[in-house]
C-alpha cells in the first residue's frame, strides 16, 4: 500500500510538472504574440502581409467611422447641421415645391475617393513603418510608394494596394507587388439605402423606409424633418450599429401663403 | 264750340289721360312688384367673392412700389429664375431669382430657369463601370464624373433595371452592370436573373438553395467523419465533400462526429430560433421535444411547428422557435425562458391607446382635431377643426419599437391612413403623410368653372356661409393650414388670406306703421352672423377665434353692430385640441397611391402648385383684379306699366255718339286711373308706400281711384255738352265733392304717414373682420411644448406665446423658450422718416409724438390719403384713438395696414373733414390729434400717449379722378365673343365715359353706370360698363372721368363779381389772376388763393365755393379687348394614336402637345387629369409647346384626357390615346445558313449578336462581334472545326443570359 502511496504522489508530482510546463509554454506563446504590429511568427521572420492588413484595416474602418456620420465624406460640399454633425446634401434643390436634384451621381466613386485619399498617406507610413522594422531585424529592403484603390462591395470594402517591396532577410529573398484586402463593413448596404432614398426622394418627394426596413431586417433607418424642410436619413446597420447620415432637400413647402 | 272742336278736345283729353296713367301706372306696377318679389333684397346681399382680388391684394403687399416690403424686384417679375451650375454654397444647378443669382453663384448665371438651361437639364446617369444609376441628374454634373447620360429623368433606361444577383449564394437585387461589377472585384461568378422583376422575387431564391449535409475528410479515431451543413454548391466547390441533400450532418447514416440538438441559437440571416448540432452545424428550427430532429432530415419551415395564430402570433414562443418576421417575430435573447437562451421575441408594440399593433403597421396620431367638424354634418355647412400649433404624425411599429415620424409642419402635410384586413378578421393600418394641397383650393376660387370641380379634390371642401339672404361660397381646405406670422413676406401673405373672411352683410329695415320692419339681411346682425362667419374665418387657415394645440383661446376677429361669440360657441372650437373629441379619428386615404407617395409624382414634376416663378402670374392677375366684394345686380321692375295701354285705350275711342252714360263711364274710368295713379305717386315719391303692409297700400289706392272715378264721372257726364258744364255738374255735384274729399283725405294719411317717418329705410353696416390668430402674450406657456408628448417645432412653439421661441431646432432636443422674459419695457415709438406721402413732413418730433404737416407746412386736405409710417424699438402692435384714453385696451382702432406684431407700422390714412371731427364745415380749419399706444409681445403698452398732432383744412379737391384699377384685367374675348362688361375703379366718387378714341370727357359718347363704393378699399367709384368692340374692328377703349357726380352737370362756374359784374369761367380753366384783375385788384371774398401743386385752399369767390368744382381728366386711359379670331385647338399630341414600343417597364413616355390659335397664337396652358382628379398642370406649359413626362407606364392601352386653356379662357381637349407594347424579349435567331465561307443569321428584330468558340458561358461584352449590328441580318466567316456559341441582344439589352441565342456547329455534309 506505502508502495503504491508513493507511487501514486510520484504521479501527481508528475502531472504537476507537466501541468505547470502547460501554463508556461501557453504565456510564452501569449507574451510572443503580443508582438509587434503586424504579427510576428515563430520561426523570427516577419509576416508583412498581416503586418499591412492590420494597418489598412485599422485605418479604413477609422475614416469609414469618421465619414458615416457626415454622409459618406469627410469635408463637406454642401451640407446641413444637425445635432452639431455636418450632413452632406446628396440630393437638393434650394427652391419650394420643385423635387430635388442629386448632387452626387457618382456617390461610391467619391466615397471610395474619400476613404483612398485618407488612407494613401497612412498606408505609406505604414510601409515606412514596415520598412524600417525589417531594415532594424537586418534586413535589406527597397520599395517605392504604395498606390492603391479602395472599392464598397456588399458586406464588405476591398482594398487593393500596389506597392513594389522587395526583402532579403538571412539570404532569402522575398518580393511582393501588391497587397488584396477585404475589409468587413456594413458601408456598402448603407450607402446602396442612401442612393435608394436619393433616387425616390428625386421622383416622389418621398421615401418609403419603413417598407424598405421590412425587407432588409439589418437595417433602421429613422427620418427627421427638419424645419426648413430638409431631411436627414439614418441608416444603421442593425449588428454593428453603424449609422450613415444624409440630407436630402426637395419639394419644400413654406408655411402659409 | 261746333262739335269737331269738342271731339278733339275730348280726345286730347283721353289722351293726357291715358299718357298719366301710363307714367304712374308704372310707378303703380313697379311699386307692387317690389313688395311681391322679395328676392331683389336677396340679391342684394349676395357675395361673391372673387379670388383674383385676393392675389391682387397680396400682391400689392408683397411687390407695391409704396414702400412696402418688396419680396422680390420688378425684374425678378420680369426674368423669373436664372440658373446656376455651381452655387458657392457647394450645390449645383440650383435656381434662384435673377437679382440673387450672381452673389449666390461660383460661375455664371445662365439667365433661364433650370428647366432651359442645356447643363442641368436632368436625366438618368449610369455609371457604366460599377452599374450605379442616379435619376434626376444634371446633364452637366452627370458628365464630369465621366457616366453617361440619358435623357429620361425617372431612371428607366434598360442599364438600370434590376434582377436577381446571385454572388456566393447572397442575392441581391441590383442591375446587371452592378453585378458583374462586383462579381468581377471578388473573382466570384455572378448568376444574373433579369426575369425576377421584384425584390420579393428575388429574395424569395434564398429559400431555394439546396443545402444539406456535406461530408467531408478522413476517419477519425472513432470511425467518424466531419460535417458541414452547407449549400450544394459550397459543398462541391469549396468544401469538396460528398453533399447529401436535405440531410442533417447529425443523421445516423451519415456516420459523423456530430451529435443532435446540443445547443439552440439564432442566425444572423434567419428569423427562427435553430437546434445546432455538437458540430455547431445548424439544424431544423426549434421546438421542445425531439420532434424537430425529423430523423437527421431537413424539416422545411412550413412543416415546422406553429409559433402562433393570427389573433396571438406569439402563442407558442416557449415551446417553438418558428419565428416570423412578417408576422412579428424574430430570434433573440430571451435570457433562457423555456430552457434555450434563445427564443421567438416579439415584434409588435401596442400603441398609447393599448391598441396592438404588427411589427410593419402605421398609423396617424394627431395633436389635435383634423379635418371638418363631423358633428355639424361634416359638408359645406361645417368647419375646419385644425388647432393653431398642431401637426400630424405618423407612427410606425418597427421591431417591437415605435417610430414617431412628424409630417411637415404648418400642416404642409396630412397623415392619412387605411386600414386593410388581414386574416382572423383583424385589420392593419398603414399610414402616410400626404401633401396637403389648401393652395389648390384655394386657387380653384379664381373662376366658377374651376370652382364646381372644388371638391374633387379631397383636401377641398366648398365652405358655404349661409345667415338668411346672406350667402356665398368659397373652395377651401378641409384641413386648415397653419401660418407664419411674421412681420413681411409671408406674414403679410397669410393677413391677406385671412383677409378673405372679412366680410360686410347689410341688414335693410323699412319703417312700418308696427315700427321698423327688416326687408333683407335680416340676420345679419344676429349671432349667426358672427358665428357663420367665424366658420369661414377659421376654415381660411390659422384666422379667427380658435385654440391652439393645447386650448388656449384666442379671438383674432372683430364685428361690428352685430353680437360677439359666445362662450358656448368659443368651448364648441376649444373642444378641438382635446383629444376625447378627435381620438380614434384619422383621415381615410383615398387611394394607394396618395397614400404611399403622398401626390401623384407628375404632379411634382411640373411646378403646378404655387411657386415663386408664380409671382408673374400673380402680377398678370392683379391688373385684372376683380372688386372685392361682388357688385350688385338689381334692376326690377321697370317698363311693366306699358301693358296696361291695351285696356285703356278703348275707354276714349267711343266716338262722338256715345251715348252721355256711356261717356261717363268712360270719364268714371278715367278718374279712377287718375286717382289710383296720384295715390301710387305719392306712395312711391314719398317713400311711404315701402312702410305699409299691402293691404293699406291698396285701400289708399282703391281710394283714390274710387275718389278719382266720382271726378271722372261728374265730369264727363255732360257729354258732348262740353268741360265747362262737367266742371259745373262737379261744382254742384255730390259725387264730384265725394271724390275730392275722398283724394284731399288719402293724401292727408299720406303726409301724415310721410310726418310720422313711415317708409323710411335705414340700413346697418355688419362687418365680421377675420384677423390672423395671435398666440397669448408673453411666454408663459413656452415649456409646454413637447409636454404632449409629440415633439416641440417652431410652428407649435410660436402658437404658445407671443414671445416663445424654439432654439436647437436642428437637433434631436429642441427647446421652446420664452425671449422676452423679464421685459417690462414697453416699445418706444418714433416717425418712419423715409416713409411719408409727397409733400407732407414730419414736424416738431419729440420723444412722445410728433406733427404731421401737409404741403407747405400747412393743413391737411380732407379725404386725401396720407401714408406715414411709425417706428418700434422691438415688435409690437399699435392702436389710435382721437380720443384720450387710460390704456391700450380703451383704445378700438388698429393702426396701420398689418395686424401683425411689427417693428415697421405703415399707416394709410384717410384724412377726415372737419365735419367728422365735430367742427364747423365752415371754419377755415381745426386741429386734430391721433393718440397712438403700442404693445410688445410681452404685453407692455405704453402708458403715456405717443401724439400725432395735424391740422385740416377745408375741404378742396382739385383733382380729377383716378383710375385705379379696371376689372377684368384679362382684355381677351373668348371666341366668339366681341364685348366684355367691364368694371372701372376711381379713387373717388366719379362718373366716366368712354369713347373709342381719345377726346375731351364732354364729348365721349358712352357714358357708364356709376356709383359710390366705399367698401373697397383706396377706390370709391366704382363704374361699369360693356366695352364692345367696333364694327370697324377698333379694339381701343378710352376712359376718363369727373369728380363729384353729385354736384351735377354745370361745368361753368358764374362768379359774381360785385355790382353787376358776372364772370363766367368753365371750372377747368379758371385764371385767378384773371379774377382779381377784373375785380379791380381785390376780392372780399377771395380768401388765401393758394395753387401748388393742384392743391388749392379754401378759396371762396362770390359765395362760391371752388372746392365743389368738378375736376376730369385731361388724359384718357386706354384698354384694349383682343378678340380671339380662331378657336383654339390641340394641333398635336405625341403619342396620340401611337403603339410605343418600349423594353423596361415602367417606361417614360413624354407628352408632347401643341396649341395653335385662340387668342394669343396658340399660347395656353395644358393640363392633364389623373383617374378622377382635378386638372393637373404640364411640366412644361404656358407656350404652344406642352411637355410631360409619364414615368409609370406600364403596357397595354393608355388613355390620358387632355386640356388646354388659353389667357382667354378658351378650351381645347383632347382624349389622347396611345398603346405600350413591351419587349421584354431576347433576339431569336430564326434562321442560320452558310455561304461561301461565311455563316449567316437571321434575327426576328434588329440586333447586335456575338460569338464565342469555347461554351455559353461568357460575358456577352466579351464575345466576339458579329457584323451586321442594330439590323436582323448577321454574318461572319467561319473555320471548321470550330462551335460557334451565339448571344444576341436587342436595343433594350435583352439577351439570352446564361444561355446562347443559337449554337452553330459548321460541318460538311457528307464529309465532303
Amino acid at each position: 500500500m506505502e508502495r503504491n502511496s508513493r507511487g501514486d504522489r510520484g504521479q501527481a508530482t508528475l502531472w504537476i510538472i507537466v501541468g505547470i510546463a502547460i501554463v508556461i509554454l501557453i504565456a510564452v506563446l501569449f507574451v510572443m504574440n503580443r508582438g509587434p504590429k503586424g504579427g510576428q511568427v515563430d520561426d523570427g521572420s516577419f509576416d508583412i502581409n498581416s503586418y499591412i492588413e492590420k494597418c489598412v484595416r485599422d485605418d479604413v474602418l477609422d475614416v469609414v467611422d469618421e465619414i458615416l456620420p457626415h454622409g459618406g465624406f469627410l469635408v463637406n460640399r454642401a451640407s446641413k447641421n444637425y445635432n452639431n454633425i455636418s450632413i452632406e446634401y446628396l440630393c437638393y434643390n434650394q427652391g419650394f415645391f420643385k423635387p430635388c436634384i442629386n448632387q452626387h451621381p457618382d456617390y461610391f466613386n467619391e466615397v471610395n475617393n474619400v476613404i483612398k485619399e485618407n488612407i494613401v498617406g497612412k498606408i505609406n507610413s505604414c510601409f515606412e513603418s514596415l520598412d524600417a522594422t525589417l531594415v532594424n531585424r537586418g534586413a535589406e529592403v527597397s520599395g517605392g510608394m504604395a498606390s492603391l484603390n479602395v472599392n464598397i462591395v456588399p458586406d464588405k470594402i476591398v482594398v487593393k494596394i500596389n506597392r513594389s517591396m522587395n526583402v532579403i532577410e538571412k539570404e532569402v529573398f522575398q518580393q511582393y507587388d501588391k497587397f488584396d484586402f477585404e475589409i468587413t463593413s456594413p458601408i456598402y448596404m448603407l450607402m446602396r439605402t442612401a442612393l435608394e432614398v436619393v433616387n425616390s426622394e428625386a421622383q416622389y418627394c418621398y421615401f418609403e423606409y419603413v417598407g424598405y426596413m421590412l425587407m432588409n431586417k439589418d437595417l433602421i433607418i429613422r427620418k427627421t424633418a427638419l424645419g426648413d424642410s430638409t431631411k436627414i436619413y439614418s441608416m444603421e446597420d442593425y449588428k454593428t450599429g453603424k449609422k450613415l447620415n444624409i440630407a436630402v432637400r426637395g419639394c419644400a413647402i413654406p408655411p402659409g401663403f | 264750340m261746333d262739335e269737331k272742336k269738342i271731339r278733339v278736345k275730348i280726345w286730347i283729353l283721353i289722351a293726357v289721360f291715358q299718357i298719366f296713367l301710363m307714367t304712374s301706372f308704372s310707378f303703380c306696377e313697379a311699386y307692387m312688384i317690389r313688395e311681391a318679389d322679395k328676392n331683389n333684397i336677396l340679391e342684394v346681399n349676395e357675395k361673391k367673392i372673387e379670388w383674383k382680388d385676393i392675389l391682387w391684394v397680396i400682391v400689392n403687399i408683397l411687390f407695391s412700389n409704396k414702400n412696402f416690403v418688396s419680396a422680390l424686384e420688378v425684374s425678378d417679375l420680369q426674368n423669373g429664375g436664372w440658373t446656376c451650375v455651381d452655387a458657392k454654397d457647394g450645390t449645383k444647378c440650383q435656381q434662384y431669382i435673377a437679382s440673387e443669382c450672381a452673389s449666390k453663384c461660383n460661375s455664371t448665371c445662365i439667365p433661364t430657369a433650370s428647366i432651359n438651361a442645356s447643363e442641368c437639364r436632368l436625366g438618368t446617369c449610369f455609371n457604366p463601370t460599377n452599374g450605379e444609376c442616379n435619376i434626376r441628374t444634371p446633364k452637366l454634373i452627370c458628365e464630369r464624373t465621366g457616366s453617361a447620360w440619358y435623357s429620361d429623368p425617372s431612371g428607366n433606361i434598360a442599364q438600370c433595371k434590376r434582377g436577381c444577383c446571385q454572388i456566393n449564394g447572397e442575392f441581391s437585387f441590383i442591375n446587371e452592370q452592378e453585378c458583374s461589377y462586383q462579381s468581377s472585384l471578388l473573382g466570384i461568378t455572378k448568376n444574373f436573373r433579369s426575369d425576377l422583376k421584384t425584390e420579393l422575387a428575388c429574395y424569395s431564391q434564398r429559400n431555394l438553395n439546396l443545402e444539406g449535409a456535406c461530408v467531408y475528410g478522413a476517419v477519425n479515431d472513432e470511425g467518424k467523419r466531419g460535417c458541414k451543413f452547407t449549400t450544394q454548391q459550397d459543398c462541391r466547390t469549396n468544401i469538396k465533400g460528398v453533399f447529401y441533400r436535405d440531410k442533417l450532418c447529425s443523421n445516423a447514416a451519415l456516420n459523423t462526429a456530430c451529435e443532435r440538438m446540443k445547443t439552440t441559437g439564432c442566425l444572423s440571416s434567419k428569423d427562427e430560433v435553430y437546434w445546432f448540432d455538437s458540430c455547431g452545424n445548424r439544424e431544423n428550427i426549434w421546438s421542445a421535444g425531439i420532434g424537430s430532429w425529423n430523423n437527421g432530415s431537413v424539416l422545411k419551415k412550413a412543416d415546422s411547428c406553429s409559433i402562433g395564430n393570427p389573433s396571438n402570433p406569439l402563442l407558442n414562443a416557449n415551446t417553438c422557435g418558428n419565428c416570423n418576421y412578417f408576422t412579428g417575430s424574430i430570434c433573440g435573447n430571451a435570457g433562457g425562458i423555456g430552457g434555450t437562451a434563445s427564443k421567438c421575441i416579439d415584434l409588435n408594440c401596442v400603441d398609447k391607446n393599448r391598441n396592438a399593433r404588427l411589427n410593419g403597421e402605421s398609423w396617424c396620431e394627431y395633436q389635435g382635431s383634423v379635418g371638418l367638424d363631423e358633428s355639424m354634418g361634416g359638408g359645406r355647412a361645417s368647419r375646419s377643426t385644425d388647432s393653431v400649433g398642431s401637426r400630424d404624425f405618423r407612427k410606425t411599429c418597427i421591431r417591437g419599437e415605435i417610430i414617431n415620424e412628424p409630417c411637415a409642419d404648418y400642416r404642409n402635410e396630412i397623415c392619412v391612413e387605411s386600414k386593410v384586413d388581414i386574416s382572423g378578421g383583424k385589420k392593419m393600418s398603414f399610414a402616410a403623410c400626404k401633401l396637403n394641397t389648401w393652395q389648390m383650393c384655394l386657387e380653384m376660387n379664381s373662376e366658377p368653372g374651376k370652382k364646381a370641380t372644388c371638391e374633387k379634390n379631397s383636401d377641398c371642401f366648398l365652405k358655404q356661409v349661409s345667415v338668411g339672404d346672406f350667402r356665398f361660397n368659397v373652395c377651401t381646405s378641409k384641413y386648415a393650414p397653419g401660418f407664419l406670422f411674421e412681420e413681411g413676406g409671408r406674414g403679410d401673405g397669410a393677413e391677406a388670406v385671412c383677409g378673405v373672411g372679412t366680410q360686410t352683410c347689410t341688414k335693410t329695415e323699412i319703417k312700418k306703421l308696427s315700427g321698423w320692419k327688416c326687408v333683407g339681411g335680416c340676420e345679419c346682425t344676429s349671432s349667426k352672423f358672427t358665428q357663420e362667419m367665424n366658420n369661414f374665418c377659421i376654415s381660411l387657415g390659422d384666422c379667427g377665434a380658435k385654440a391652439n394645440y393645447l386650448g388656449d383661446l384666442s379671438e383674432g376677429y372683430s364685428i361690428s353692430n352685430a353680437p360677439r361669440l359666445s362662450s358656448s360657441y368659443l368651448s364648441s372650437v376649444q373642444r378641438y385640441a382635446y383629444e376625447e373629441f378627435f381620438k380614434d379619428k384619422f383621415i381615410q386615404a383615398t387611394s394607394i397611391p396618395s397614400m404611399i407617395l403622398g401626390i401623384p409624382s407628375a404632379s411634382f414634376g411640373g411646378g403646378e402648385y404655387p411657386r415663386f416663378e408664380g409671382a408673374s402670374f400673380l402680377t398678370t392677375t392683379a391688373i385684372g383684379g376683380v372688386g372685392f366684394i361682388a357688385s350688385y345686380a338689381a334692376t326690377h321692375g321697370v317698363g311693366l306699366g306699358l301693358g296696361f295701354i291695351s285696356t285703356a285705350a278703348p275707354a276714349g275711342f267711343i266716338g262722338p255718339t256715345a251715348a252721355p252714360m256711356l261717356s261717363a263711364l268712360g270719364g268714371a274710368l278715367s278718374g279712377a286711373g287718375i286717382g289710383l295713379s296720384i295715390v301710387s305717386m305719392l306712395l312711391s315719391f314719398t317713400g311711404v308706400g315701402a312702410g305699409l303692409e299691402p293691404w293699406m297700400a291698396y285701400t289708399l289706392m282703391a281710394l283714390g281711384a274710387a275718389g278719382g272715378a266720382l271726378i271722372g264721372a261728374t265730369v264727363l257726364s255732360g257729354g258732348l255738352g262740353g268741360i265747362k258744364a262737367g266742371l259745373a255738374a262737379c261744382a254742384t255735384g255730390v259725387g264730384c265733392i265725394v271724390g275730392i274729399v275722398i283724394i284731399v283725405v288719402v293724401v292727408i294719411i299720406i303726409i301724415i304717414f310721410k310726418i310720422l317717418g313711415i317708409g323710411k329705410k335705414r340700413e346697418t353696416k355688419v362687418t365680421f373682420t377675420c384677423e390672423p390668430w395671435q398666440a397669448k402674450n408673453g411666454g408663459g406657456d413656452c415649456g409646454k411644448c413637447g409636454g404632449d408628448g409629440f415633439p416641440c417645432s417652431a410652428y407649435a412653439c410660436s402658437s404658445l406665446g407671443q414671445t416663445c421661441q424654439i432654439i436647437n431646432e436642428d437637433s434631436d432636443s429642441p427647446e421652446c423658450i420664452d425671449v422676452a422674459k423679464g421685459d417690462i419695457s414697453a416699445p418706444v415709438l418714433s416717425p418712419w422718416t423715409e416713409l411719408i406721402s409727397r409733400g407732407h413732413n414730419y414736424s416738431s418730433v419729440k420723444g412722445n409724438g410728433f406733427s404731421l404737416v401737409g404741403p407747405s407746412a400747412g393743413c391737411l386736405n380732407p379725404g386725401t390719403q396720407v401714408n406715414f409710417g411709425l417706428l418700434l424699438n422691438e415688435h409690437g402692435k399699435c392702436r389710435y384713438s382721437l380720443e384720450h384714453t387710460n390704456k391700450f385696451e380703451d383704445m378700438i382702432n388698429d393702426l396701420g395696414t398689418s395686424r401683425l406684431f411689427r417693428k415697421n407700422h405703415t399707416i394709410i390714412y384717410t384724412v377726415p373733414t372737419l365735419g367728422d371731427l365735430g367742427y364747423d364745415e365752415k371754419t377755415d380749419s381745426g386741429n386734430a390729434t391721433m393718440f397712438v399706444r403700442c404693445q410688445d409681445k410681452n404685453g407692455n403698452a405704453n402708458i403715456e400717449e405717443y401724439a400725432i398732432d395735424f391740422c385740416i383744412k377745408k375741404s378742396v379737391d382739385l383733382s380729377a379722378p383716378v383710375i385705379v384699377y379696371k376689372s377684368p384685367g384679362i382684355e381677351y374675348l373668348k371666341y366668339g365673343e366681341n364685348e366684355q362688361n367691364v368694371s372701372i375703379y376711381t379713387d373717388e366718387y366719379a362718373e366716366c365715359k368712354w369713347d373709342y378714341s381719345d377726346k375731351e370727357y364732354e364729348t365721349m359718347d358712352n357714358e357708364m353706370s356709376c356709383v359710390a363704393n366705399s367698401q373697397l378699399a383706396n377706390s370709391n367709384g366704382l363704374c361699369t360698363t360693356t366695352f364692345k368692340i367696333a364694327n370697324s374692328g377698333n379694339d381701343s377703349f378710352y376712359v376718363r372721368c369727373k369728380d363729384h357726380p353729385e354736384i351735377g352737370n354745370s361745368s361753368v362756374v358764374e362768379f359774381n363779381l360785385g355790382g353787376n359784374k358776372t364772370l363766367k369761367y368753365d371750372s377747368e380753366e379758371i385764371n385767378y389772376n384773371e379774377i382779381i384783375r377784373l375785380n379791380g385788384g381785390s376780392m372780399d371774398n377771395v380768401t388765401n388763393v393758394t395753387i401748388n401743386e393742384s392743391v388749392i385752399s379754401n378759396v371762396v369767390v362770390g359765395g362760391i365755393n371752388l372746392t365743389q368744382m368738378r375736376n376730369d381728366n385731361h388724359e384718357s386711359s386706354r384698354f384694349y379687348l383682343r378678340e380671339t379670331v380662331n378657336p383654339l385647338i390641340i394641333e398635336s399630341a405625341y403619342p396620340n394614336g401611337e403603339n410605343i414600343e418600349a423594353g423596361v417597364e415602367p417606361t417614360t413616355i413624354r407628352m408632347r402637345v401643341t396649341t395653335l390659335n385662340g387668342v394669343d397664337e396658340g399660347n395656353a396652358l395644358c393640363y392633364y387629369f389623373f383617374e378622377n382628379s382635378s386638372r393637373i398642370p404640364f411640366e412644361e406649359t404656358g407656350s404652344a409647346l406642352h411637355l410631360q413626362d409619364f414615368s409609370q407606364v406600364y403596357s397595354g392601352d393608355i388613355n390620358i384626357p387632355v386640356e388646354c386653356e388659353d389667357v382667354a379662357g378658351n378650351i381645347a381637349k383632347m382624349d389622347v390615346n396611345f398603346k405600350v407594347l413591351l419587349d421584354s424579349d431576347a433576339p431569336r435567331v430564326v434562321r442560320v445558313y452558310s455561304s461561301g465561307s461565311s455563316v449567316n443569321l437571321i434575327t426576328d428584330e434588329d440586333a447586335r449578336c456575338v460569338y464565342s468558340t469555347s461554351n455559353c458561358d461568357y460575358e456577352i461584352t466579351n464575345g466576339t462581334v458579329i457584323p451586321g449590328t442594330d439590323s436582323r441580318v448577321h454574318s461572319f466567316p467561319y473555320e471548321m472545326g470550330n462551335t460557334y456559341y451565339i448571344k444576341c441582344k436587342d436595343r433594350y439589352n435583352w439577351n439570352p443570359g446564361s444561355l446562347c441565342s443559337v449554337v452553330v456547329k459548321p460541318s460538311r455534309i457528307g464529309g465532303a
